[in-house]
Order: C-alpha cells, then sequence, then structure tokens
C-alpha cells in the first residue's frame, strides 16, 4: 500500500505545488484522482513512482521510500502517462518483443487474453497508432508484468467511451484478481461513477477529500458531480 | 541483451549509418570533410541522450527491469564507444599526416568525454551545445598537464552516473571520489612522467615508442638540468679563448641509446633525429664513442647523418678517415655534413698546431 507522510512539493517559483500531511491509497479497486488542471493529480503520481523526489516528507510503498528504493520498486509501480513516450517509429510488436525476452516475470496469460480483449494492432508503428490504441499498448506492456501498483495520468481521457469502457474493464478486473492498486488520474465523471471505488478530491495541492465513492454518495444523496462541487466550495479537509 | 541491441538499431541504424558514412567520407577527402563526422556525432549524441528526455522515451527504459548498470551501459557507455571509434578513425587516418596511435585514442578520448557528459547533462540542442564549449575550454585549461584526457573521462563517465541516477547515488562515491582520482593521476602524472615515458619505450608499439620518445626528447630526459661548465678544453695559446664545454649532472645513456633506437628506425633523419644529434653534440665529454662509432660505419644514411651531426660538436677530430670517406657518400647530406666536418677539423688544426713554426 502506497503512503504519503508530511509532503511538500515546490514549483520552481517557490509556490507550493503539493501539501498533504497524511494519504493512504487502498486497494484492491481503482482510486480516481480528481481535481482540476494545476491541482497536482500529475506530481503526486509521478512521486508516487518514485521519477521525482519531494522537496519534504516521503511517499512510502511497503514501508520503503519509493524515490529512494526506486529500482527496486520500479517493477511493482508503473506509471502510465503521456509525458513517458513509447518509441514512435517502432511497431508494438518491437516493444512487445523487447519486453517479453527482458521480464523474468512475463505473464503469457494475461498478454493473450489482453491482446485478445483489448485489439491492439501489433504491426503498427506507434505514430500510426491512434490515441487509444497507444493506450491500450500501454496497458498491454504494463500488466503482463504483474504490477502491484498501477498509476494512471489522465491517459484515458482523449479517448472515445467504447476504448476507455474496455480499459477500465481491464484494469477493474485485474486489480480484484491480483489485489493490484490502481490510481487513475481523471476528471471524466461518467468513469469515476462507474469504476472507481474510492475517490481523492485534489485542490491546489492539498488533499480536499478522500473517502470510498458508496460512502460519499450515501451520505450527501446526490449525483457525484455535484459532491465534487461542495467539497471545492468548502475547500475543507475530510 | 541481444533484444535491447535489436531494439536499439532498428530506432538509430540511420544516425550510425550517417557517423560511419560521414567518418569515410572525411577519411578520404580530408579537410573541410572533416567536420562532417563532428556534426553526425554531435546529431547521433542529440537523438540518443537529449530527445528521448525531451520525448521521455528513455522512461521507457528506465521502467524495464534493468539494473541502473545496464541502463548506464546502455545511455552513457554505447555511445561513448561509438565516438570513441568515430573519432580514433578519423584522427588516425586524417589526410597529410602521420599516422599517430597514442594521440589519436588521446583524442578520442577527450572529445567522446565532452560529448557523452554534455549529452546527459543538457535539455537542448543548445545547451548541448554550450556545455561542449564549456567543457572543451575546462579540458583546454588542463591540457597542459600529462594523462589530462584520462583524467578528463574519469570525470565525465562518473559525473554522467550520477545526474542519470536523478542524483540517488552517493555524492562521495560518484563524484567525490573520482575527481580526487583523477587529480591523483595529473599529479601523478606529472611528477612520474619521465618514468613513465620510460617504461613505454619498451612497449613493441612503434607509434607509441616514437610519440615517446618525442616527448622524451622534448624533455630533454637523458640529461640532468644543471650542467658543469668545463674551460680546460681552450686552446694551449694566450690569444685564444678557451673552449666551453658543457658537462651534465646526469647523462642516462641507456635512455639515450633507446631514444636513438626509436629514431634511427625511420628512413630518413626526421626532424627529431636532427634535434637528438643537435642536442648530443653539446656534451662531447659524455658521447658513448663505441656507438657513434657503430653509427658513422653503418651503411645506413640515417645513421650516418645522426653520427655526423654528434661529431659536429667534437673538441678534436673523431674517426676523421671514416668522415674523410663518407665526404664521397652518394648521398647529399652525408657527403655535406662530411666535408662540413672535415673543414672544421681542418680549422681546428691549423688553430691549434700552427704549421708555422715561427708563430
Amino acid at each position: 500500500m502506497i503512503e504519503v507522510n508530511d509532503l511538500v512539493l515546490y514549483g520552481k517559483n517557490g509556490t507550493i505545488r503539493l501539501k498533504i500531511p497524511e494519504l493512504k491509497f487502498h486497494s484492491p479497486g481503482i482510486t480516481a484522482l480528481v481535481g482540476h488542471n494545476g491541482a497536482g493529480k500529475s506530481s503526486l503520481l509521478k512521486l508516487a513512482a518514485g521519477l521525482e523526489k519531494s522537496n519534504h516528507g516521503s511517499i512510502l510503498y511497503d514501508q520503503k521510500d519509493i524515490f529512494i528504493h526506486y529500482e527496486e520498486l520500479k517493477e511493482k509501480i508503473h506509471l502510465l502517462s503521456w509525458g513517458l513516450e513509447l518509441y514512435r517509429s517502432l511497431s508494438a510488436k518491437d516493444h512487445l518483443d523487447l519486453f517479453r525476452s527482458i521480464c523474468k516475470n512475463w505473464n503469457k496469460d494475461i498478454e493473450l487474453e489482453l491482446l485478445k480483449d483489448l485489439s491492439i494492432p501489433t504491426h503498427k508503428k506507434v505514430e500510426k497508432m491512434s490515441r487509444g490504441e497507444q493506450v491500450r499498448l500501454r496497458i498491454l506492456l504494463s500488466l503482463p508484468r504483474s504490477p502491484k501498483v498501477i498509476l494512471i495520468d489522465e491517459v484515458t481521457n482523449d479517448l472515445d467511451t467504447d476504448s476507455r469502457r474496455a480499459i477500465f474493464k481491464k484494469l477493474d478486473s485485474y486489480s480484484f484478481d491480483t489485489g493490484a492498486q490502481v490510481v487513475v488520474a481523471t476528471n471524466m465523471i461518467e468513469d469515476i461513477e462507474r469504476y472507481a471505488s474510492d475517490i481523492i478530491l485534489l485542490k491546489k495541492g492539498e488533499v480536499i477529500l478522500q473517502s470510498s465513492l458508496d460512502s460519499i454518495k450515501e451520505q450527501h444523496n446526490t449525483s457525484f458531480e455535484e459532491i465534487v462541487r461542495i467539497y471545492e466550495r468548502k475547500g475543507s479537509v475530510l | 541483451m541481444r533484444s535491447i541491441f535489436t531494439f536499439l538499431f532498428k530506432q538509430y541504424w540511420s544516425y550510425i549509418l550517417i557517423c560511419i558514412l560521414g567518418t569515410s567520407l572525411a577519411i578520404y577527402y580530408g579537410g573541410f570533410w572533416s567536420f562532417l563526422p563532428f556534426l553526425f556525432l554531435i546529431l547521433f549524441f542529440y537523438e540518443w541522450n537529449i530527445a528521448p528526455r525531451k520525448e521521455k522515451t528513455w522512461y521507457f527504459f528506465d521502467s524495464l527491469p534493468l539494473s541502473f548498470s545496464g541502463r548506464y551501459f546502455l545511455r552513457v557507455i554505447i555511445p561513448f564507444v561509438f565516438s570513441i571509434l568515430i573519432i580514433f578513425l578519423l584522427t588516425f587516418f586524417k589526410k597529410n599526416l602521420t599516422y599517430d596511435f597514442i594521440n589519436s585514442i588521446a583524442d578520442a578520448l577527450r572529445i567522446s568525454s565532452i560529448f557523452v557528459l554534455s549529452s546527459i547533462i543538457a535539455i537542448s540542442l543548445s545547451g548541448f551545445f554550450g556545455w561542449i564549449i564549456i567543457f572543451y575550454f575546462i579540458s583546454y585549461l588542463l591540457s597542459s598537464f600529462t594523462f589530462y584526457e584520462i583524467a578528463i573521462s574519469i570525470i565525465a563517465l562518473s559525473l554522467c552516473y550520477y545526474y542519470l541516477s536523478s542524483k540517488r547515488s552517493s555524492k562521495l562515491k560518484t563524484v567525490l571520489i573520482p575527481f580526487i582520482c583523477s587529480f591523483l593521476i595529473i599529479g601523478a602524472g606529472s611528477i612520474f612522467k619521465l618514468k613513465i615515458f620510460e617504461f613505454s619505450l619498451s612497449i613493441p608499439i612503434y607509434s607509441l615508442q616514437l610519440n615517446v620518445a618525442e616527448n622524451l626528447l622534448e624533455e630533454k630526459a637523458f640529461i640532468g638540468k644543471n650542467f658543469v661548465v668545463d674551460w680546460s678544453f681552450g686552446g694551449s695559446d694566450l690569444s685564444s679563448s678557451p673552449l666551453k664545454v658543457f658537462i651534465p649532472t646526469k647523462y642516462d645513456d641507456k635512455l639515450l641509446e633507446r631514444m636513438e633506437t626509436v629514431f634511427l628506425k625511420e628512413n630518413s633523419c626526421s626532424l627529431n633525429c636532427h634535434k637528438l644529434a643537435d642536442l648530443v653534440s653539446n656534451f662531447p665529454k659524455n658521447w658513448n664513442q663505441d656507438r657513434i662509432q657503430q653509427y658513422l660505419y653503418s651503411n645506413r644514411e640515417t645513421e650516418q647523418i645522426y653520427a655526423l651531426e654528434i661529431l659536429d660538436g667534437a673538441i678534436q677530430p673523431l674517426f676523421f678517415n671514416r668522415v674523410v670517406f663518407l665526404a664521397r657518400s652518394e648521398n647529399e647530406e652525408v657527403s655535406a655534413l662530411a666535408i662540413s666536418l672535415i673543414r672544421k677539423w681542418g680549422d681546428i688544426n691549423t688553430f691549434q698546431i700552427p704549421q708555422n713554426s715561427i708563430f
């Protein structure tokens, strides 16, 4: 489980990008990380993936600092982001061949299942693929390696409903089958309501809501969109 | 590893190819074309390390289950070795220059280190050029020290390691210790330079021996730095000034012989051969006359010229008959030197043993 302790991250001009005293990601299931642009979703995910170092505090996985133990933990924590690209002039097959030969724990069954369910054109070059196909390829390169945490940074936002549905269904079943944690930064209310089990709401770098989706809905008895508005207005931490 | 190489080759084959083609053109045509491989190498480094950072494709490799050392090998060592190969070929086979193995390796090492470190630190093409200029200037400042190329390589590779680890690795191990080691190498190189050069003379690579012998000649390694002046070789009469003869505090004849062996292997008496003869001719008291005789009686013109030039510093005529014989040599340089010596000795004889008994 990922734990955030006393985290502070400053921006280039000294402004606070993230300030989270305490946060725990619960698994299994999909946790939706929600917030306006600039709220700090991507920063939090990069820190959780060990790609950046915080100015203060730490993010732990199994009681280990993720940034310090990056080499050890990178097989367990995968980040899927548009900022982290595949090789555009190479095909999906090229990428797949490389992963198959290098990853010792590559799960062939999961690969075949994903190839069947996500219908990825393996001979197409990445640059010729649609956004949806690229996201599906990233998932295909990630899930057979049996990660314990999958962090998805808004890569599903531009996709059509069918593609998103296929991807979220796969992530959801993977999470419950393996006990893995899936954290998705998104603003797609429809996806959150349909697939997320937990929600974390960020505002200006601070967590203003963390709850299970069912309980927060029960509590307010209104649409999820309205709940988000209520908390953003309040700006209070629960 | 094979699959990684295949993957990388598919991605970078065109850049590797233009580097090889550019180098071939530069070797064949020389001159202006020599810039081509450097431009292509800069492009290669940009594509290998800077563009993937901008496009975040190296994260793809970072996310693979490869050890950090494996990734360091891919991102730093592979382009570094490729660059060494290209620059070495270019400088070694450069037109109108003698093939110089050691200088080519040193150039390749220095320039490749600068390229690879700049490509790891920079985040844009302009930044890449900027870092290259800065590191070039630093290496220029260090260029007066022996083995500075090795020091630059150690510093560059260790800094690459540090930056590549996103500063996770220990500063002490990857920055401080390599810096100390580099300065120790530079210091030791300066202190033990002559000893190292002497040792290098025994390595059976002629271009290396030639380079080392040149350096030893430059340093006048076989003689001590201080001289004693012996005035006793003057004329016996009061009207002439006494001859001044230098006697060095140290005269390593064995080292001199090894240097001579290197220079005299050439088919003609090169500039180095002339320089050495000129230097040796200043110390007639220390000469190994057996060896001079051996050179003088040799059939090789290089050795004859060398010996005759040394004899130019003789206090009194030596091997006169042989010099007279060499005056009739078919080689113009040999005969000219021999005639010049005979004339000079004639003057000495006239001066020291006056034929006119009244005078």
